[in-house]
């Protein structure tokens, strides 16, 4: 199983980027692949800062924008054949007290992984969707954030990093 | 269709979920199911209907920010 993360949707769907085709192709072949909430809030930001798109087809399906958003992340999901996996809601205690557990995870992932929150929030979903069970073995990215840090990545999350 | 998009495991599951949430919520989720078929639709005749051009620039910039 992969997990996906934004930047290779994002990739499919950007025709500027010269990685577009591989990007689509990748998610076309690979077989199982998941995503976390984290993806849906980051393709969500996106989304919704293309106003223009948004409200153009808002406007010819007749519906509100944020339900115009909800059902373009439907298509996408659909569209890759992705499977969305909702972590499940725990609470971490630390010494400075209680934090939603997909942080805490990352805070305790940042010392030895050292990346950027975002890229080190997906390091800790695969952690937490691992745990759960989900047999992740590979990140599929365009991110090349995550590029230093594969050897690390293998070695503490088990992961294999695929970079498009 | 919410199963078959991996929104709910089951239809017992996809029910229970929308009877929880109401009659106004679940006309709301068919209007977005409806939506999604019009972008597949769209898709079969070869476009794919969301465009994100310079999304992945800004994506990366927004990530190396933080």
């Amino acid at each position: 199983m992969s997990y996906i993360d934004t930047s290779i949707i994002i990739a499919a769907l950007d025709s500027t980027d010269p990685r577009m085709h591989q990007a689509r192709r990748v998610l076309e072949e690979v077989g199982d692949k998941i995503i976390s909430e984290l993806v849906l809030v980051e393709l969500t930001s996106v989304l919704s800062r293309r106003r223009e798109l948004i409200s153009d087809l808002a406007e010819k399906l007749g519906l509100s924008e944020d339900l115009l958003i909800m059902a373009v992340l439907l298509y996408i999901i659909k569209r890759f054949n992705l499977t969305y996996k909702a972590v499940r809601y725990q609470v971490a205690t630390l010494p400075l007290g209680r934090v939603y557990m997909p942080l805490a995870v990352a805070m305790k992932l940042s010392a030895q992984l050292k990346l950027k929150t975002l890229d080190l929030f997906h390091a800790a979903y695969i952690k937490l969707l691992k745990d759960e069970g989900e047999p992740i073995h590979t990140l599929v990215t365009v991110d090349s954030g995550f590029e230093g840090v594969k050897r690390r990545l293998r070695q503490i999350l088990g992961v294999t990093t695929f970079m498009v | 269709m919410l199963v078959q998009l991996g929104v709910f495991s089951s239809r017992s599951e996809a029910l229970r979920e929308l009877i929880k949430a109401g009659m106004k919520e679940f006309r709301l989720v068919i209007d977005v199911i409806k939506a999604v078929e019009n972008f597949l639709n769209l898709r079969e005749k070869g476009d794919i209907p969301i465009r994100l051009d310079g999304a992945l620039k800004q994506l990366l910039e927004e990530r190396g920010r933080f």
